[in-house]
């Protein structure tokens, strides 16, 4: 006994050192094992092994009921702006958030030496953007650099050399293929990669993000994609998925979403619209084809989905009516199709805890645009009835029936109300006073409010912040004073910088 | 005593710091008690989902917090693999990490270990780099630094070791 525990501990001792260089020398995966011992049944126990990992990994997972989550990343501080490449040469080596434009593929090579960049977005100079009106006369005359249609092999690998870089999105027009792709292997702290048009979307593509070690989400920016495509992405065990207006995302690329087991958090823009820039000849991409239930049917099946956020899509009650009753986040921002029906029956979501609706700018010109603003106020209202919501971001025709339903909620702590512009009708705060928890309030262009309209918010006790942008006549000096122990922040519609008391 | 819930932003605030401060310990706990990288990492993961979902935990005593997290993880540990460690090695384990790291996360051994690290010939620097940063296996490494499989081995070995007495002496020397 005394003779295996002094083993157990030499063991010990050894995995706390491995443990300990893979801290010191910058990563932590795939250290090297120590010191097998050979052992007869060794092929037996990694099959044991392996089941019981799976096994045990969904039993944990079953168990709480929130999403699993990835211990929080750092903020990011502002980005820093290069416009052209010839700009980088300026900057400090520890910026750690960059949003920059280069004139070709090759200039990434000039980002290696910024070593503490955690966060990049990489935009193609195009000099057209900047001839103002004489931009027409150059279109088929200048343009993006060729080279971002075209990379040459290795054209990624300086980013691979950025030790920390967690977050990376490049140029709609660069041709991110597979064999780009494996230059990233390396970058070990790569959580979210965003790519465009230009990138390819094949078998070779998905085995090479999946061999990218901490990526986490991916967001395909009018990337084509079909089933076949969105099938591959399985074996990558994506967290999130954004999926901004990619030509062909319709039903049978959404069914084909219940592959992507590990998915918490899907966001769809633009599905079920017409395509932008559409040729006038082209009638199926100028045709509106709402989602419906059965393309949403996919998500029931997602075990672990926990947000949808839909941006600027066309659904129908009957997709309202199949989200998934897990979800706790839910998005509807620019989106129609629906009616008061179908958001009504969003009340089916018990879990459902934060919620953004935001009505469709220029709704009265759509079609399919099948609730005015204040209807679908009053059946968010309906809606609340039966949800406990933490968080809400309302733009819209803010009704007294919804902010009294607001008001109700006994978890909402955050609340965002934001009038449409030209709506001209009162919103009064005083339901909001009764509030049992309430804590951050945010005002934006409410142009009838004034300093005494605050009033009544007084009796909140638990708020501790109030930010108004655009609202009329609301001074901080009035706010404050209306509201000791609250934190004021106001922005008046004409001016960049808020008064802070 | 905060006794807050899952809801509340600044306990995610306080969660979220907590994750930062101590993501690296926990792993590094896991490791100890045998966890390879992947299953360390994944089971870090599930010990701050445990935290998230328990009211009432105090994220900002970071001793206290310390010792649940490694409560919690050693717990999931064993839920992964029940049939595969006993009793005696998890004391082991228990074992040197109190003695070397106490109630803290490690991080003297952390700085004593960077510069003993500092202090080597850059080819063991680089050896040990391409194992333990990169993940390298042995036949990489062998050929990238010209060696045997039983040299990589072996060089490793010699490696640990000497740092293991680099870190002693460190201490030592400071108290």
């Amino acid at each position: 006994m005394t003779t295996a525990m002094e083993r157990a501990r030499a063991a010990a001792e050894e995995r706390l050192l491995e443990a300990e260089l893979a801290t010191v020398l910058g990563h932590r995966r795939a250290a090297i094992p120590s010191s097998p011992r050979p052992r007869p049944w060794l092929a037996a126990a990694i099959v044991l092994l392996g089941l019981g990992a799976v096994i045990g990994t969904w039993w944990l997972r079953r168990e709480p009921p929130g999403a699993a989550q990835d211990p929080a990343p750092a903020p990011l501080p502002d980005a820093v702006h290069a416009d052209r490449t010839r700009d980088l040469a300026g900057l400090p080596v520890d910026v750690h958030h960059l949003a920059c434009r280069l004139d070709g593929p090759a200039d990434l090579a000039e980002l290696a030496r910024l070593q503490q960049l955690r966060r990049l977005v990489v935009l193609a100079y195009d000099p057209k953007a900047a001839a103002g009106r004489l931009r027409g006369v150059l279109d088929g005359v200048v343009g993006v650099h060729r080279g971002w249609a075209a990379p040459a092999p290795g054209t990624l690998l300086p980013l691979a050399s950025l030790p920390r870089l967690e977050s990376l999105a490049l140029p709609s027009q660069l041709a991110v293929d597979g064999a780009q792709l494996a230059a990233l292997r390396s970058a070990r702290a790569l959580r979210e990669l965003s790519v465009g048009a230009a990138a390819v979307v094949d078998d070779t593509f998905a085995e090479r993000l999946a061999a990218l070690p901490a990526l986490r989400a991916l967001e395909l920016r009018e990337v084509p994609l079909d089933a076949a495509a969105v099938t591959l992405l399985e074996r990558v065990g994506l967290r999130e998925l954004r999926l901004q207006s990619c030509p062909g995302v319709g039903e049978s690329a959404l069914r084909a979403l219940a592959a992507l087991s590990s998915l918490e958090a899907l966001e769809l823009e633009g599905v079920g619209r017409p395509s932008l820039g559409h040729a006038p000849a082209d009638a199926a991409a100028a045709a509106v084809t709402p989602l419906a239930g059965p393309s949403l049917e996919g998500l029931r099946r997602l075990p672990r989905l926990r947000s949808v956020r839909f941006h600027g899509c066309v659904l129908d009650d009957t997709a309202l009516a199949a989200l998934p009753d897990r979800i706790e986040e839910l998005w509807l921002s620019s989106a129609s199709g629906f009616t008061a029906e179908g958001l009504q029956s969003l009340q089916s979501l018990p879990r459902l805890r934060v919620l953004r609706f935001r009505e469709r700018s220029g709704y009265g010109l759509l079609e399919n645009h099948r609730i005015p603003p204040e209807q679908a106020a009053d059946a968010l209202a309906e809606v609340l009835e039966g949800v406990r919501l933490r968080e809400c971001s309302f733009t819209g025709v803010p009704t007294p029936r919804l902010v009294e339903a607001l008001a109700a909620q006994p978890e909402l702590t955050q609340l965002s109300l934001s009038s449409m512009v030209g709506d001209h009708s009162a919103l009064d705060l005083a339901p909001l006073g009764r509030s049992p928890s309430l804590e951050h309030l945010s005002l934006l262009n409410q142009p009838h409010l004034g300093d005494e309209d605050l009033r009544p918010l007084a009796a909140c006790r638990t708020l501790r912040s109030l930010r108004a942008h655009a609202c009329g006549r609301i001074t901080a000096a009035a706010a404050t004073a209306l509201l000791p122990g609250v934190e004021v922040v106001v922005v008046p519609l004409d001016g960049p910088r808020g008064e802070t008391k | 005593m905060r006794s807050t819930t899952l809801h509340q932003p600044e306990r995610a605030a306080d969660l979220a710091a907590l994750a930062q401060r101590h993501r690296e310990a926990v792993w590094r706990w896991l490791r100890v008690l045998g966890a390879d990288a992947a299953l360390a990492d994944d089971l870090t993961q599930e010990t701050f989902v445990v935290v998230l979902g328990r009211d009432g935990f105090e994220a900002r005593d970071p001793v206290a917090a310390l010792h649940f997290l490694r409560a919690t993880a050693r717990n999931l540990y064993l839920r992964s693999r029940r049939r595969r460690t006993t009793q005696h090695e998890v004391e082991a384990a228990a074992a040197v990490w109190d003695e070397r790291c106490g109630d803290g996360d490690g991080g003297d051994r952390l700085a004593r270990l960077r510069q003993c690290v500092d202090a080597l010939p850059s080819r063991s620097r680089d050896l040990l780099t391409a194992a333990y940063a990169e993940g390298c296996g042995r036949r990489v490494l062998a050929q990238r630094f010209g060696l045997g499989g039983d040299g990589v081995k072996s060089a490793l070995r010699r490696l640990r070791a000497a740092l293991q007495r680099c870190i002693e002496r460190c201490m030592e020397d400071e108290r």
